[in-house]
């Protein structure tokens, strides 16, 4: 795992979640990247979504107690982590260890603090990586995420066994964390 | 096997996982503005339903300054109007406005009809002469609705004043339209630039809208809002769907998309359509109609009978 040095929320725009025009800011700024990181954690669209819509209107009750001078986008993941454990106890569902935890915090982090300071964020990063996989992986990708194939339908369509879709997804997922963490390296 | 691509993604390929997923959802520049819609609904704007008010309006300070917020959008909403008399004209600043939808269900047979049973359905638009209050009303929602054979009225009229419509069945559809650009080109409102037409369920992101104006008439069959390149979000149930066209049908209160590109539900997404595919979305359900055949999780097998028993001599 790639570490990279969290910044002080004082290059982040100065946006304070105590006002409420900064507030909404601070939405725009990071509900995608939150988005991500709930969708990592809980599996499933629409529940991220409801995490972090709750965590956002939570941060916003509880703005008064949030210290300026720490980084928002870690306060927010703190919120974040905190309604999946919620979620995970009315579920019963699948958990993971703190060190799977913390390796998925670290990379949220990382593309929110490049974000928070301007630089080329994370879907364009993906963008870009996307174009340089092998051409057989990328149109796996592409049938399986892109046009919202299961395993089986993908299989059928590039006329290869569900599990070679499953070895070129996984190996397609490896290149690309590897492709984000050069791009990271670079940018920071 | 079914292959479950849940199970087989290791924890340190979630967050690839996850990115890749959102990416496909929305790409790389478009934020999910439902999601920031009804998270600033419920933070820095709380909804005009005061059904709905969260614990933050305790606080009496932020009340003060929502209250004052508000009363400053109306004041500077009725200046806006003051100032521009007639609201269709080219306009190169952003615009907003407010439209109802109002179908109203007339008598086939009993009572005297108030238009002959003949007649077409009569769609009327009529520009707003007041500032656009938001509507705390639920629309669609509260008549039931009688055959889809009866005669119907429908009255497309913008504003937030209606004038009282005798008592008959009604559905109202409020939509609020804002886009960077309006004109009039014939009978109809043509909108264009980063235009949002915002519904109680539904939010309607497209390039371009057309609505019928006010001095049309038109039979009930006719669209009356067009959307161009839309993306349809639903709130509840949690539903987006991509097309190259939507169309509103105030009669039945549904959407209608063609050229449909992408359907994401809860239950999973759909990717694969034909260009003869219409999506059919309401409030609570969607239907996939095909060229030959419908389907959908609400389509029901057509009933079949027995044959009656021979009746002895």
């Amino acid at each position: 795992m790639q570490i990279v040095p969290i910044r002080d929320n004082a290059e982040n725009l100065d946006l304070d979640p105590r006002i409420d025009e900064d507030f909404a800011q601070l939405v725009d700024l990071h509900h995608r990247d939150l988005l991500v990181y709930a969708r990592a954690l809980v599996r499933d669209d629409a529940s991220a979504r409801d995490i972090v819509q709750d965590a956002f209107i939570a941060a916003y009750q509880k703005a008064g107690t949030f210290d300026i001078t720490r980084d928002f986008a870690t306060w927010m993941r703190g919120i974040v982590r905190n309604k999946w454990r919620e979620w995970l106890r009315k579920n019963s569902r699948y958990d993971l260890s703190d060190n799977e935890l913390a390796g998925i915090d670290a990379d949220v982090a990382a593309w929110q603090t490049l974000r928070a300071t301007g630089s080329s964020p994370l879907f364009e990063a993906l963008e870009n990586c996307l174009l340089r996989l092998p051409e057989n992986l990328s149109e796996t990708v592409r049938s399986f995420y892109f046009d919202g194939l299961n395993g089986d339908e993908a299989a059928a369509q590039l006329s290869i066994a569900p599990a070679a879709v499953r070895k070129r997804l996984q190996r397609a997922r490896r290149l690309l964390k590897q492709c984000l963490d050069q791009k990271l390296s670079s940018d920071t | 096997m079914t292959y479950d691509s849940k199970s087989d993604i290791a924890p340190d390929e979630r967050f690839v996982d996850a990115a890749l997923r959102e990416q496909a959802r929305l790409g790389s520049v478009t934020n999910d503005q439902a999601l920031v819609t009804a998270i600033l609904e419920q933070t820095v704007q709380p909804s005009h339903n005061e059904e709905s008010s969260t614990p933050l309006n305790s606080s009496r300070d932020r009340s003060l300054w929502i209250a004052a917020s508000i009363a400053a959008v109306a004041t500077i909403s009725l200046v806006a109007l003051v100032l521009a008399q007639f609201p269709y004209r080219n306009s190169s600043s952003a615009i907003a406005e407010e439209i109802h939808f109002s179908v109203r269900f007339m008598p086939t047979d009993g009572e005297t009809p108030a238009e002959p049973p003949t007649a077409p359905a009569f769609a009327s638009a009529e520009p707003y002469s007041s500032p656009v209050i938001p509507s705390t009303s639920l629309p669609g929602s509260a008549s039931q609705l009688p055959a889809s054979d009866a005669v119907i009225e429908i009255t497309t009229s913008f504003g937030p004043t209606l004038e009282s419509l005798p008592p008959r069945p009604i559905r109202r559809d409020i939509f609020r339209i804002a886009a960077d650009h309006s004109s009039r080109e014939g009978n109809r409102i043509v909108y264009s630039g980063n235009v949002r037409i915002e519904h109680d369920e539904f939010l309607i992101e497209a390039v371009e809208a057309h609505v019928r104006a006010s001095d049309s008439t038109s039979r009930s069959s006719e669209p009356q809002l067009t959307a161009h390149e839309v993306i349809l979000t639903q709130f509840n149930p949690n539903r987006t769907a991509r097309a190259g066209q939507i169309t509103f049908d105030p009669t039945l209160g549904s959407f209608i998309l063609t050229n449909v590109r992408r359907l994401e539900t809860a239950e999973g997404v759909l990717g694969r359509f034909e260009d003869s595919d219409r999506l059919v979305i309401s409030s609570n359900r969607f239907s996939i109609e095909t060229g030959e055949s419908i389907a959908g999780p609400q389509i029901e097998d057509p009933a079949s009978y027995a044959a009656p028993l021979p009746v002895r001599p």
